[in-house]
């Protein structure tokens, strides 16, 4: 039995509740925090270490064999996905000691970030779907909560779009896993693949199909269906938005990729690809967009968020091993890079007390090193050699030339070059612009150590791209060619 | 039975939309009230309905009888129901605190920004 599958929902879980007990003494609930997340780092590194030794993992939580019950489930793309999280979350952790107010904190912060945490873990581990559908809600719930600690009037009115938006996302999603249970009487995403695989899709499944592509494409914020992102994301401190920014997206791209490659894969059905292909190329772009039109810092860097997602859906949409492994190098390398912007972009804030740009400047006179750490991540979102974002978009515009996809490459290239741009307004007006005030930097340690994590793990990323990106072409492989993974949760006699 | 239900589900989802896109706060809790139940609804139709037993084994038998009504999509509704209470109660709170603050029941009458 393969025990320590479970050991992450553990510690987030003891986090969370310690927390919860613990409720008035903040001070000890970041040092649970801060000690579970680093657990956490080293179990999802045993999970990695484990699959890509050993092939799949799977654990039949209570012994009760596959399609019966509940099952969970680490391939190479869920372990790799959990390792960049668990990295992600203790650099948020470590940040938010300093940089998340005292008021949030009383009111529970550490709760729902762990809890936020837990649910993505949930979505990346189950192995059948309505346990997906649990965990995003637990998700979801969390990140309501997280949206309006501060309960000041512009949180509660972006959130309740924000609220009433995804609640009618999980009723779609809701309403798909009705629809498929009734047509099938099973909810294993393995057994579902098995049955699904020699068979035409009925009405009823294709019907369901449609349900769980609205609900994941208004949870990963893509095209017609973004609206809820960049206003709510803007409301909410660094910290928390960076941790939104790589969960919440990255989730709902995630559970694309695991429900269809594996129960509905996306080729099967041209129609629907389609309508997946022009909306992922349209998130391209009108994110990017967007985010040439906005003239503050983290209105910028929330709204690029769609246009990164655009690239991930276009990666899905491409449907080749190469394809999906280059997905799953963007989504990790966009997790870090973006959450490390973010971090930043709070620092700024907090030290000037203003998020628009033309009020600041002079950074880089003053604050060299800061502005390099700056400098480095914004080059790797638009995807400058050498540095993580020219090797995922090399990967991906390579696999768009395999399937002579000219407008998708073009599109990826042009979009890529106005991220450029956008990141080139932040560059002058924040870090080069004069400006005759003196600042004051509030730069803490433990926040520039995770930002300096952030980065280090990032350039890793960039030099050892060649050795990574094997293992993630054989997450890829494991994701296009699905028999590992069903034969593994079900057993050979299936 | 199924039908009815079905016309009954189709009547929910319309009407919890409509209610959705007025942008006014109570209507959109009725809304979510009412599409929420369908959701319910639509996974209770997919277990199959009828006259069934209880899906209890009895002493002398080591398997259900075929009579037997399917007990996953029950548990599955009380998750569902469990989750959309809790989603609901929220957006009823924030509804009321978004209320508390602006004394203004329509969205569309607030101004943005």
């Amino acid at each position: 039995m393969n025990y320590f599958l479970i050991f992450p929902y553990v510690e987030l879980l003891l986090a969370a509740s310690l927390s919860l007990v613990f409720f008035k003494n903040i001070r000890l609930q970041s040092i649970f925090s801060f000690v579970f997340s680093s657990l956490f780092v080293f179990s999802s590194a045993l999970i990695l270490f484990k699959v890509k030794n050993e092939g799949i993992q799977v654990l039949q939580v209570a012994s009760w064999p596959s399609p019966y019950g509940i099952t969970l489930v680490a391939d190479l793309a869920s372990a790799l996905l959990l390792l960049a999280t668990s990295i992600v979350y203790w650099a948020i952790n470590l940040y938010s000691v300093s940089y998340i107010d005292e008021e949030r904190k009383s009111k529970g912060y550490y709760i729902f970030a762990n809890l936020i945490v837990l649910g993505a873990v949930g979505v990346f581990l189950t192995g059948d779907i309505f346990n997906l559908y649990v965990s995003f809600e637990i998700l979801l719930l969390s990140s309501f909560a997280l949206l309006t600690l501060g309960r000041s009037p512009e949180e509660i009115r972006q959130a309740i779009p924000y609220v009433s938006m995804n609640l009618v996302s999980s009723l779609a999603f809701l309403i798909g896993i009705g629809l498929i249970y009734g047509h099938t009487g099973n909810l294993n995403m393995a057994y579902l693949s098995s049955l699904l695989r020699n068979s035409e899709w009925t009405y009823g499944m294709r019907t369901a199909s449609v349900f769980l592509f609205f609900a994941f494409a208004m949870k990963s914020a893509m095209f017609p269906l973004f609206f809820w992102l960049p206003r709510s994301y803007a409301a909410v401190p660094a910290g928390i938005t960076a941790l939104f920014s790589c969960l919440l997206t990255k989730v709902g791209v995630y559970s694309f990729l695991r429900v269809f490659t594996l129960i509905f894969p996306i080729v099967r059905d041209p129609y629907l690809q389609g309508i997946f292909y022009y909306c992922a190329l349209l998130t391209m772009l009108i994110g990017v967009l967007g985010a040439l039109a906005q003239s503050s810092l983290k209105r910028i860097l929330s709204v690029h968020i769609m246009s990164q997602v655009g690239y991930m859906l276009w990666g899905l949409c491409l449907f080749s091993p190469l394809a999906l492994a280059a997905t799953i190098f963007f989504m990790i390398h966009n997790m870090i890079v973006k959450a490390n912007l973010l971090l930043i972009s709070g620092v700024i804030e907090k030290s000037e007390e203003t998020r628009e740009l033309l009020s600041l400047g002079s950074f880089f006179k003053q604050q060299k090193l800061f502005s390099f750490l700056f400098f480095l991540s914004a080059l790797s979102l638009s995807g400058l050699p050498p540095l993580s974002g020219f090797f995922a978009k090399l990967f991906l515009l390579r696999a768009g030339v395999e399937f002579e996809d000219w407008l998708g490459v073009g599109m990826a290239a042009s979009v890529s070059l106005m991220t450029l741009v956008s990141m080139n307004k932040i560059w002058n007006e924040i870090f080069l612009k004069e400006k005759e005030q003196v600042l004051s930097l509030k730069l803490s340690k433990a926040g520039l150590i995770s930002i300096v994590v952030l980065s280090l793990s990032s350039l890793v990323f960039a030099f050892y791209s060649g050795p990574i990106f094997k293992i993630f072409l054989k997450a890829g492989e494991s994701l296009f060619y699905t028999n590992d993974y069903v034969t593994a949760v079900l057993g050979e006699n299936l | 039975m199924n039908f009815y239900l079905s016309i009954l589900v189709v009547f929910f989802v319309t009407a919890g939309i409509y209610c959705l896109l007025q942008a006014h706060l109570l209507r959109m809790i009725v809304g979510f009230i009412l599409l929420s139940n369908a959701a319910n609804l639509i996974l209770f139709v997919a277990g199959g309905l009828g006259s069934r037993v209880a899906p209890i084994v009895d002493n002398n038998s080591k398997v259900l009888d075929v009579t037997a009504m399917d007990p996953v999509p029950q548990a599955l509704i009380l998750t569902a129901i469990v989750i959309g209470f809790g989603m609901l109660s929220f957006f009823v709170v924030l509804c009321r605190d978004q209320f508390q603050k602006t004394a203004q029941d329509d969205l569309n009458l607030e101004s943005f920004e």
